[in-house]
């Protein structure tokens, strides 16, 4: 604050202003400066309450409210505790997810060995042409060229054509089913070239009625 | 009991006892401030209502009031802004233009009760109310608030050296009022 005297004395080349009464004429009503604090104050409180129109559910709310924040955060650490021991138990070996994909592609990729039932069935066609024709020759050598019955069968069962050899096996009781000729198939690790078919075996499984029969129902 | 300091009033707000700190700072300053309103809005109501309103600036934003300024300044600092934005807000709102408003002051110094023509005083208010608004806040924080060049280069956020220049403008410019009227 400047000192009274220096105020002055930078008036003193104004001749007029420097003589006057250095006081402010205005007047206050009385007790105004009582009453001033207490309503600005109130104003304040006015004001604080426009600001805010919500109020609290009661007085000890926000005393309480920390603590009641804290127990929601703990009941909040105990549900993931108990998260953690529903885990499974369980182990797998190290890596397993990783490879199961390419493990499981490998196997999807390897493509099942089907064989047609047509091939299946030359074979079986080829093989009791062949026995047959064996059995023909083998009893045309004994008979000294006697020509049987049977084998004018023989001869008329070799020109069949393979779906009827196919009806035939199936009404004799062969399971002649594609699921059934892929497993033997599968089963055999032998070339076809080496498959040792046992023509007496198959044969036998015909008697010359059952031929004739047959070739009489075709 | 002697005057409270402003650096208990500060220490009162700083340590939670911002009621009771504000209660202080209002007792002390109201009256210097109020007068400062006054001397620059004339009309008591107006005043009133600046002063209120300077107040309740001053609990809004106390906390966010810097150590680096006197608290004191700080106070005329926004009593002033208020005074002055409360007169450009009239401005704006007046339908009559600038000198108009000026002479709307002057009337209101006419109109106070106590209003004497040959007292030398009341004269010296009307040559006052003709100083433009920044010539006449640096004419009163200096000739009736005693503040140094320093305190009011806070006030005003002046430079030291045009306070002193606007102070000896409106000082002469009084002078040739009170010669002339």
């Amino acid at each position: 604050m400047a000192h009274p005297i220096d105020i002055l004395n930078e008036l003193n080349e104004f001749r007029v202003l420097s003589q006057i009464p250095r006081k402010t004429p205005y007047n206050v009503p009385k007790g105004y400066f009582d009453s001033l604090f207490l309503t600005v104050n109130q104003q304040i409180t006015d004001q604080n309450n426009k600001k805010n129109p919500f109020s609290a559910p009661d007085s000890q709310y926000f005393e309480g409210l920390a603590a009641a924040v804290m127990s929601k955060i703990r009941s909040s650490d105990e549900e993931v505790q108990l998260n953690v021991s529903k885990e499974n138990p369980y182990s797998v070996p190290v890596n397993y997810f990783n490879t199961l994909p390419q493990e499981v592609l490998k196997k999807v990729k390897q493509p099942a060995k089907v064989i047609s039932i047509q091939k299946k069935l030359y074979r079986w066609a080829g093989a009791v042409a062949a026995g047959l024709l064996l059995l023909l020759t083998a009893q045309q050598f004994l008979n000294n060229n006697q020509e049987t019955g049977q084998e004018k069968y023989l001869t008329a069962i070799e020109a069949l054509p393979t779906d009827d050899l196919m009806v035939f096996a199936a009404n004799q009781g062969m399971d002649t089913s594609t699921e059934s000729v892929v497993f033997l198939y599968a089963n055999d690790e032998k070339d076809t070239d080496d498959w040792n078919f046992d023509i007496d075996e198959s044969l036998s499984e015909f008697s010359t009625e059952e031929l004739e029969v047959y070739l009489n129902i075709i | 009991m002697s005057a409270i300091s402003d650096q208990e009033i500060l220490l009162e707000f700083q340590q939670g006892n911002k009621e009771q700190a504000f209660t202080h700072l209002m007792k002390k300053y109201q009256e210097k401030i109020y007068w400062h309103i006054r001397r620059i809005v004339v009309s008591h109501e107006d005043a009133n209502d600046v002063i209120q309103n300077t107040f309740i600036k001053v609990w809004s934003h106390i906390d966010q009031f810097r150590a680096d300024s006197k608290l004191y300044t700080w106070l005329y600092r926004i009593a002033t802004n208020e005074s002055l934005s409360f007169l450009e807000q009239r401005k704006k709102t007046s339908v009559v233009d600038f000198d108009d408003v000026k002479h709307d002051l002057s009337e209101s110094i006419t109109a106070e009760k106590e209003f004497d023509a040959q007292k030398a005083e009341w004269k010296l208010q009307l040559a006052i109310q003709q100083l433009p608004d920044k010539q006449r806040a640096v004419f009163n924080l200096r000739y009736y608030d005693e503040m140094t060049y320093e305190e009011i280069s806070e006030v005003l956020n002046t430079s030291v050296g045009a306070l002193k220049a606007n102070y000896h403008h409106a000082a002469k410019k009084i002078e040739e009022f009170l010669l002339s009227n």
